[in-house]
């Protein structure tokens, strides 16, 4: 895949907290929505979720509670937390300020 | 982790969960393909490589667990000891007397512990502040016959041991005395010493200005120079280093300054003198006058007893080669510590040892307290257990409530310590003023340890029990299931108590006899009323006609000043600390006598109105006249003492003896009483009264019997002088009243102490005999109601429960009473013609101790009386 982006340090978890926005899902559907959206266009392991996750729930801004899948499975599902709600909103801001000032570099370039 | 521990403490397996969710994920993903089509073997490689290392991230996301775990942890426990720390406080308040007695014996015997030694150490435990003072001796001569502390010795003598010695590595000479200082502002009188250059090297002195003393300073008729103080140096000369090379009069003389010493340095024995004049030597001095002490460095790796080896020899050969003056004479090496705490070393000591006994007092009733307290607790941790709280938790309950009754305690125990401490310096003797305590860290953590190490291991020694004993006993029996097994070793602790407390008690009441009877001792002179000041005339200005004149003329004035009984002169006064002994060698009709068979005395040369101003009483033949004068034969009054010392029971009147310093014999004509020159409690050898009509002296102090209080008359007295001569300075001024109880000081002192330990210790002693007997009557209400309900009566239930306390408190007086009688001896330096083990002492002691200890009984015993049997019967 040489086509392919690496990850920005610290991307992750933005992607992460925001796919869960639209409500609470388990490791894998956080991995296959992210590779949806992107167009597959990220270089990344599905592993590479786990730590992010953990991460985030050690912060607390994410929580898990183990659930039943679709599939009647037993599955651990993340969800955001007010304070990851909030701290995702900062993060979006933060992330548009740094791709509209990299962006006005290259333009003017 | 180890499981069990893992299991015991509730903590999810991590690492389960995780390989849980990862296969999950896994094969969600493979589902995902096989759905799509895909093989299922090569669905799950797929789904795996897409995956990545998956050692790689379970470790990485292991770590993040295993911190979020230990925070979450924190977090918990921080909470739940918040909880823990409001239900001990409401725990404590619910009881206020247990916690405030509790505190209150925690605070005494830390406060107790922590100030004396504090106090006894920063005086006499530290090293004295020079540098290698563990190597300063002082040298000093005494009789064969007469063990102690070496004295002062003969600038001849001590040049000679310079000479000889091996043992030393620096030698000086240092003797005090005073000077007037005048032509500054007022005369005044300045303690200075005379030194030789060997006392720089023995106390390793650097001057901080100019330069030190040298030898050629110490030759016969050098000039006359000096080192002042640092603090003399900023109070008189302002600090000025121009002042360094000037001269001063002293004595009418001009000496020059030609440095100033360290700031800090005291002089040898801690006491500040403000100069240090250099000593030259006097070939005429001879080996008679015995006016210097000696101070010496031993040599790296030389012993103090190796010291005294060579110091033996060298006064061996030295008594061979003068046997007029050392014969019998040794010269003694002693440490310098012993010197400068001298005799209020032992006394200090014991008052720690007392100091220990109230914390061995305090940590038994702490203990006590907490386990009756704990026990009586029992049914409210079964209740507790009950409702579920886990063993740890209740036992951390316990715990926090413990700690925090071991905070309280401490942090009073601590706050009493420093009042106690600056109560001490106060009181004690003078070595606190110049050695300040200083809180001793390692005595500070033993006993915060040590009680606050006992309020933890009995605060949680319930809780231990109450987790592992039967629940459903407990609350069934309605709490009261655990009385016997630990009651005997409660009463132990309460013997201990008691016996501990019985042998301060006895020790401060021995103390006290003592006291009683120092102040029964007559000191032979009357103390109230009199006034007391040196007026020492210099040389350059007053000849021996003149000193007479104007001691006479003084007389004169102050006689008649308002509210002047008598007036007197005398070269040394009671109980003030001067020393001035004579031995007298020749006696009319007998062969010279020498060394030691010398009989010695007190050398008073007074005005004849001394005997009245002083009430010293005769005994037979009379006192001096006016009429004894310089024309007159010489005549002496001598003290029984003296007079039994030198003649035994042949009658002294009419006997002569030669004075030294006169050529000619003088006539005794009459007998007075002993008089305690040196405090009441110290042997003095007798007195020799001579009058300065006949001998006449510059160094004399007025004695002044007032109507009043002698106090007020100093500025009479400074004004009369100054009108004589306004050159002249005055000093020591002060009441025989002041001077006897500063003689007496350390003595109250100790006996404040022991006495206030003892207080202490009783009612501690006391409040835990009461805990144990008010506890096992509360322990045995269902007992004592059964049995008033089958016919006991009130007064029989009541004696039953003091019979338990009385055992108890004889088992404790009898304990007592022989370590006191084994211990007494120690006692031996607080005590005054007091013997040990006197029984008039001792059993009262013990009564007072059985008296009290009734009355800690009688009120449980009294609440066992009231116990009403049908409510006991028909339950809680």
């Amino acid at each position: 895949m040489p086509s392919s982006l690496d990850l920005l340090k610290g991307t992750l978890d933005l992607l992460v907290l925001r796919t869960l926005r639209n409500g609470p899902c388990h490791g894998y559907t956080i991995a296959r929505l992210i590779k949806e959206r992107s167009g597959n266009d990220f270089l990344v392991e599905e592993g590479a979720l786990y730590p992010a996750l953990h991460r985030l729930e050690k912060k607390g801004w994410v929580e898990s509670e183990w659930g039943i899948s679709d599939n009647n499975r037993k599955a651990k599902y993340y969800q955001l937390t007010p304070l990851g709600r909030a701290a995702l909103k900062i993060q979006i801001a933060e992330w548009e300020r740094y791709t509209r000032a990299v962006a006005g570099v290259l333009q003017t370039a | 982790m180890i499981p069990g521990l893992r299991r015991f403490f509730r903590i999810p397996d991590a690492r389960s969960d995780l390989d849980a969710e990862i296969a999950f994920h896994v094969e969600e993903h493979a589902r995902d393909l096989i759905r799509r089509g895909m093989d299922p073997d090569a669905a799950m490689r797929s789904a795996r490589a897409a995956f990545g290392d998956r050692d790689r991230y379970t470790a990485e996301t292991l770590i993040i667990d295993r911190e979020h775990e230990r925070e979450a942890r924190m977090t918990e426990w921080l909470d739940s000891l918040r909880t823990d720390v409001r239900y001990a406080v409401r725990g404590l308040r619910r009881a206020p007397a247990f916690t405030a007695t509790a505190a209150v014996t925690l605070a005494l015997g830390i406060g107790a512990t922590v100030a004396v030694f504090g106090a006894v150490s920063g005086a006499i435990l530290r090293p004295l502040p020079f540098v290698n003072a563990d190597r300063i001796v002082h040298v000093g001569e005494r009789q064969v016959k007469e063990p102690g502390m070496g004295g002062t010795t003969s600038s001849e003598n001590a040049y000679d041991w310079q000479r000889m010695n091996r043992s030393f590595a620096a030698l000086g000479l240092f003797s005090t005395f005073s000077m007037s200082l005048t032509g500054l502002q007022d005369p005044q009188r300045v303690e200075v010493a005379n030194v030789t250059p060997g006392i720089f090297d023995v106390f390793h002195v650097t001057p901080a200005l100019g330069r030190r003393i040298l030898a050629s300073d110490t030759v016969q008729g050098a000039p006359d120079v000096a080192l002042v103080s640092w603090d003399f140096f900023q109070a008189k000369f302002g600090g000025d280093p121009a002042m360094v090379g000037r001269t001063v009069q002293m004595n009418f003389r001009p000496i020059q300054i030609i440095g100033v010493l360290p700031q800090g340095f005291r002089g040898p024995r801690l006491l500040d003198r403000p100069m240090w004049l250099n000593f030259t030597y006097d070939s005429s001095d001879g080996r008679g006058g015995r006016s210097k002490d000696v101070y010496a460095l031993l040599k790296p790796g030389v012993t103090a007893t190796q010291a005294q080896r060579d110091m033996d020899a060298i006064s061996r050969e030295l008594a061979a080669r003068y046997p007029r003056y050392n014969k019998d004479a040794t010269a003694q090496v002693d440490r310098l510590a012993d010197v400068v705490y001298g005799d209020v070393r032992r006394p200090l000591l014991l008052l720690l040892g007392a100091s220990a006994l109230v914390l061995m007092i305090a940590c038994a009733n702490i203990s006590n307290l907490l386990v009756v307290r704990g026990i009586g607790r029992s049914r409210e941790i079964a209740v507790r257990a009950a409702l579920g709280a886990g063993r740890a938790r209740i036992a951390r309950q316990m715990f926090v409530e413990a700690a925090l009754l071991a905070a309280i305690g401490c942090g009073a125990g601590l706050a009493l310590a420093v009042a106690a401490l600056r109560l001490i310096t106060a009181l004690g003797p003078t070595v606190f003023a110049l050695r300040p305590p200083v809180v001793d860290t390692r005595v500070l953590l033993f006993s915060v340890g040590a009680a606050a190490g006992c309020a933890l291991i009995f605060g949680l020694a319930p809780a231990m029990r109450g987790a592992a004993v039967d629940l459903f006993g407990t609350l069934r029996s309605g709490g009261r299931g655990l009385a016997g097994s630990s009651h005997r070793g409660r009463s132990a602790l309460a013997l201990a108590q008691l016996a501990l407390a019985l042998v301060l008690v006895t020790s401060s009441a021995l103390v006290l006899k003592s006291f009683a009877r120092v102040l029964a001792v007559d000191p032979g002179v009357a103390t109230e009323n009199r006034l007391y000041a040196d007026i020492w005339l210099p040389r350059a200005r007053y000849d021996s006609g003149r000193s007479t004149t104007f001691y006479a003329q003084l007389e004169q004035r102050l006689k008649a000043a308002p509210g002047v009984q008598d007036v007197a002169f005398t070269s040394q006064v009671p109980l003030s600390d001067y020393l001035d002994q004579i031995s007298i060698s020749e006696f009319g009709g007998r062969a010279p006598l020498s060394g030691g068979d010398m009989p010695t005395g007190d050398r008073y040369i007074v005005t004849p109105s001394w005997f009245k101003a002083m009430h010293v009483t005769l005994v037979r033949g009379r006192v001096l006249e006016p009429t004894d004068n310089v024309n007159a034969p010489p005549v002496a009054v001598v003290d029984e003492r003296f007079a039994r010392a030198a003649f035994g029971d042949a009658n002294p009147i009419g006997q002569t003896m030669r004075i030294p310093g006169r050529s000619d014999q003088a006539t005794i004509v009459g007998v007075v009483k002993h008089v305690k020159t040196y405090g009441l409690d110290a042997e003095s050898p007798g007195q020799i009264y001579i009058a300065n009509a006949q001998y006449p002296w510059r160094w004399l102090a007025v004695v002044v019997h007032t109507q009043g209080d002698a106090a007020h008359f100093g500025a009479t007295l400074a004004r009369a002088v100054r009108d004589l001569d306004p050159d002249q300075p005055i000093s020591n001024v002060s009441t025989m009243q002041h001077a006897l109880d500063e003689h007496l000081r350390s003595r109250r002192f100790a006996l404040t102490l022991l006495g206030a330990f003892a207080v202490v210790a009783l009612v501690l002693a006391a409040v835990g005999l009461y805990g144990v007997i008010a506890y096992g009557v509360t322990q045995r209400r269902q007992e004592l109601g059964v049995r008033a309900a089958l016919g006991a009566s009130s007064r029989a239930i009541a004696g039953m429960v003091l019979r338990e306390g009385m055992t108890i408190v004889t088992i404790g007086a009898l304990v007592g009473l022989v370590v006191s009688l084994a211990t007494g001896r120690v006692l031996a330096a607080l005590l005054f013609q007091v013997s040990p083990s006197d029984a008039s002492v001792l059993l009262p002691a013990a009564a007072t101790l059985a008296l009290i200890a009734l009355v800690a009984c009688a009120i449980p015993a009294r609440r066992a009386m009231r116990v009403n049997p049908v409510e006991v019967l028909r339950g809680d």
